[in-house]
């Protein structure tokens, strides 16, 4: 006889799951990029991986922030401190050999080729640009490919080989084709300015191209590997300085790469006959989150109306009904995440409306779907059609229509999900329910909270990387919906910068002196304002805001946005007439004695194509300059988002200062991504470069567009799967 | 016959919302766990009986995660088509048809559903000699699309010695049954065991997922059909 638990445990010995062949993730250079030691390499990294790397070699410290925007487009936007640079002091002109240069770049990399796209032989074929859009520090093209030669017992062999332009061109060059072709392409400018320009002109100019390449040895020891290569860049320009002790001796490059965990590599390196390098990358991707993502409540499960349940309707008529099915209904919802903000029964007892607010769960039609099951579990056998409404910030998004026999169906069956985005409809909501619903009786309503709000400060000169903690307070007092009184207090609290001084900038300093905003450790009043938000109708949204709107202005806004559901555009528009606030007094307004009539046209537009959205705005910025802004990002269902924005305007290159125009990167990560329950917090960070005057916008807390945007017909589709969840 | 409740409206339901699940889980944990619902009370772990199972005539399943000892309790919430939804006491969800799991929430990462080609011995028992050489299992878990990520594996099965295994004091004479599964995204091999004479699967390690791994499932008392 055997008992179950050793029947079992021999069952246990047999069950089990192999994933497919298991091929490493190629590992990042020191440029934060997929690749070699220093050189690039043509793979990719997945779709949509995020990495956060430090390297440091020689007298060079690089820290990158890289992204896999799309399957063959890579991208990195990158913080380098080279020691001894050495540099003139463009004010006295005196050399300075031990001038630190802190600079910042961007690279982009395309995928041509994919190995065994065409034929088995064929290698990864990559096409980068490093250093497009920068001081030209590291300006350089390459073509690339990269060849894996996976073995039975030995681990995976990748080899590289590649052509540079620009900086990987100065070891052991041979004449540039195109110099050949054209005398225009033998001349390679490094002189950018201010920087932060597009450097097209420079691409694949100058007298030479060189050749470098290496391998990457994947040994079978999980997580190991060896590299070698071979570098084409002579850091000429690093041994300019005297003070510089950077002398390379060899082109040939060594290391060994580790992964201590998924997700956490390190390596270092005998670089350039001469020093040591150590890189440390940390990387995720948005699609798979840190943590089993699921450990909450389940659904409540869902059984049919019986055949035989009374139907009588007479009760969608007796407001005494009414409120007792609202009010039991209001408590279950609560339990279940969701607050009810209005119920509407149809007189003929055959649909209800509710109004939601999901407090609790990061995807929005994960909200919907368990409110249909409460729905179907509560309401009247009569009821055929459920209309739910969520609600955001006040505002009534969409209103998704439900048919009570389709749920039923559909539930727990395979394909539930596709069945079901077919059979529901999603129309924009009206701007209130009909007369006679009940609404929830709770307004005023007074909602407070503290959280620690850690904060991250990149890219900043002399002060690379700062980590600080504020405190913030954030109270509202609800009148009504959509009608709101906001305070949000902010207490610093760790490695909080002194006050720098005023700034530098030619314009007058509506964001450069921001940095004074946020020093030292007297409370800061964040936000002091009224705002209301409304809509028109089922496709136009609304909002007047007054009071302190933001750390540094104060005044009066108002802003309409035409967002219908089933579109994949909409059309925006803001106006505020704000005064800057002092950066010592809460309320005073008199150190800048600074006010400015502020706008924009927005134009919103999801492409649809892996979650990238774009955003026009055009208009008058706080400075008083002229000009346009474009926003690009991919964003993810889960609430990542990884984008970047460049912003042009009629402020010259000389009067903006470093960088020529405003540009910056910035990453959302929800905060669910990282822990196993359900919350909507969202944590941003801006890789945005220093702060200037030229192309700054007002930051407005509530924009309409970012609070509807995830209810729209594209964005519920792509998020469906969380439905039945 | 073990079945399970109709649905109640919203004046049970509204008891949900302090904590329960649902009536029919309430009512079968308090039969078979007592004080298992309890708020702020010690949990006193009651073994599982068949008495009790007897007793309280819903239609029950005990699963745990393979290389955990505990096993959570769950019993027929609902039904449709034949998917039956089991719920424990934190409403951790497991949707079976037959003794195939479909669909699980709550335990980690959700298996959003799941189907098989037929016959297919899990979904209806067949008795072990009559099994087919192997079934076509297809996956689905979820992704930003409303469909969801798609895994289908080809499975085979093979048989085992015949051997005797007690779950929750009922004896039961089976054969062990390895289906071996391949596909695009992997392999993995569950492991059966089916009733020698009618095929009925009492236990099962099944795979429900790339990062849930395999589930230790057992089938305490048999969904046969609802109660009106």
């Amino acid at each position: 006889m055997l008992v179950a638990a050793t029947a079992m445990a021999v069952a246990g010995a047999a069950g089990g799951q192999e994933r497919g062949p298991v091929v490493g993730r190629p590992s990042v250079n020191l440029y934060g990029m997929t690749g070699l030691i220093d050189m690039p390499s043509a793979q990719d990294q997945p779709d949509a991986q995020v990495t956060l790397s430090y390297s440091y070699f020689g007298e060079t410290q690089r820290r990158n922030f890289s992204f896999q925007i799309l399957p063959r487009v890579s991208g990195a936007v990158r913080y380098a401190t080279i020691d001894n640079w050495g540099q003139r002091d463009e004010d006295t002109g005196v050399y300075d050999p031990s001038y630190d240069l802190f600079d910042r770049s961007f690279d982009v990399q395309f995928t041509l080729w994919r190995e065994g796209d065409w034929r088995w032989w064929m290698p990864d074929i990559a096409l980068g640009f490093r250093d497009f859009l920068g001081t030209g520090v590291y300006s350089s093209e390459y073509l690339v490919a990269t060849k894996t030669v996976p073995t039975e017992r030995a681990g995976d062999f990748v080899l590289t080989l590649g052509l540079g332009w620009g900086r990987l061109s100065r070891v052991n060059g041979i004449a540039n084709p195109f110099c050949q072709v054209s005398d225009s392409m033998c001349d390679r400018e490094n002189d950018f300015g201010e920087g932060g320009k597009l450097s097209w002109d420079t691409f694949f100019t100058g007298q030479n191209v060189a050749l470098f390449g290496g391998a990457e040895w994947r040994t079978p020891i999980d997580g190991l590997t060896f590299k070698v290569e071979y570098s084409s860049d002579d850091y000429k320009r690093e041994q300019k300085s005297p003070s510089n002790t950077f002398h390379p001796e060899s082109q040939v490059n060594v290391g060994a790469e580790y992964t201590i965990r998924e997700g956490i590599t390190l390596g270092a390196y005998y670089m350039y006959g001469t020093t040591v390098g150590v890189n440390l990358a940390l990387s995720a991707n948005p699609k798979r989150p840190l943590v089993p993502p699921d450990l909450g409540t389940g659904p409540l499960p869902v059984n049919p109306v019986p055949v035989d349940a009374p139907d009588g309707t007479g009760w969608a008529r007796n407001p005494a009904s009414i409120d007792k099915l609202a009010t039991a209904l209001a408590e279950i919802l609560k339990a279940e995440g969701m607050q009810l903000e209005g119920f509407y029964a149809d007189p003929d007892g055959r649909g209800v409306e509710v109004a939601i607010d999901n407090v609790r769960f990061q995807q929005n039609p994960k909200a919907i779907g368990r409110t249909a099951r409460v729905l179907q579990a509560g309401m009247p056998a009569s009821v055929q059609t459920f209309r739910i409404t969520p609600m955001e910030d006040g505002l009534r998004t969409s209103t998704i229509t439900i048919d009570r026999r389709d749920f039923e169906a559909e539930v727990d069956r395979p394909n539930a999900g596709e069945e079901s985005w077919e059979s529901v409809e999603i129309a924009g909501a009206t701007p209130a329910l009909p007369a006679g619903a009940w609404y929830r009786p709770a307004y005023p309503d007074f909602i407070w909270s503290i959280v620690p709000a850690p904060f991250l400060t990149l890219l900043t000169p002399g002060d690379p990387i700062r980590l600080g903690l504020n405190i913030d307070l954030e109270t509202q007092v609800i009148l009504r919906p959509g009608l709101s009184v906001t305070a949000n207090i902010s207490q610093p609290a760790i490695n909080i910068p002194n006050d720098p001084g005023p700034s530098e900038s030619n314009l007058h300093p509506v964001r450069s002196d921001s940095p004074r905003y946020y020093a030292d450790y007297a409370p800061k009043i964040a936000q002091l304002s009224v705002d209301y938000l409304f809509k028109i109708n089922e496709s136009t949204y609304g909002r007047t805001s007054a009071g302190l709107l933001e750390r540094m202005f104060g005044g009066v806004g108002a802003e309409i946005l035409w967002k219908p559901v089933d579109q994949s555009w909409g059309l925006g528009a803001d106006i505020n007439w704000v005064a800057q606030r002092n950066f010592d007094d809460p309320f005073g307004f008199d150190y800048y004695d600074y006010d400015v009539v502020t706008g924009h046209a927005s134009l919103y537009w999801d492409t649809g194509y892996y979650g990238l959205e774009a955003q026009v705005d055009a208009g008058r910025y706080l400075a008083g300059d002229w000009g346009g802004t474009l926003t690009v990002q991919r964003r993810f269902p889960n609430g990542w988002a990884v984008g970047g924005y460049f912003t042009l305007t009629d402020v010259t290159e000389s009067d903006f200062g470093e960088g020529s125009f405003d540009k910056g990167v910035f990453v959302e990560v929800p905060f669910r991504w990282t822990v196993p329950f359900e919350t909507r917090s969202n944590n941003s960070i801006s890789l945005t470069s220093v702060s200037r005057d030229g192309g700054a916008q007002l930051e407005t807390s509530n924009a309409l567009y970012p609070i509807i945007r995830d209810f729209d017909k594209g964005r519920l589709g792509r998020a469906w799967g969380s439905f039945w969840q | 016959m073990r079945r399970l409740l109709a649905p109640v409206l919203l004046a049970a339901l509204a008891a949900c919302s302090n904590g329960q699940v649902n009536p029919i889980v309430d009512a079968a944990v308090d039969e078979i766990l007592p004080g298992e619902r309890a708020p702020d009370q010690p949990k006193t772990r009651t073994p599982v009986t068949r008495e009790a199972l007897t007793r309280a005539d819903v239609a029950a399943i005990r699963v745990g995660l393979l290389d955990h000892p505990s096993r959570t309790l769950l019993f027929a919430a609902s039904e449709n088509g034949g998917y039956i939804t089991y719920s424990s006491v934190l409403r951790q969800n497991f949707t079976l048809l037959g003794a195939y799991i479909t669909g699980v929430r709550g335990v980690g990462w959700d298996l959003l559903s799941a189907a098989s080609s037929r016959p297919d011995p899990l979904v209806t028992p067949i008795p072990p000699g009559q099994w087919p050489a192997g079934v076509k299992r297809t996956y689905i878990f979820p992704n930003f699309t409303p469909q969801g990520r798609v895994e289908v594996y080809d499975c085979r099965f093979e048989f085992g010695a015949v051997q005797e295994m007690v779950v929750v004091e009922q004896r039961h004479r089976g054969v062990l049954v390895t289906e071996t599964c391949t596909g695009d995204y992997g392999t993995f091999e569950n492991l059966h065991f089916a009733d020698v004479g009618s095929g009925q699967v009492w236990r099962s390690l099944q795979w429900v997922g790339p990062q849930q791994g395999i589930i230790d499932l057992e089938i305490l008392v048999p969904f046969t059909g609802r109660r009106s």
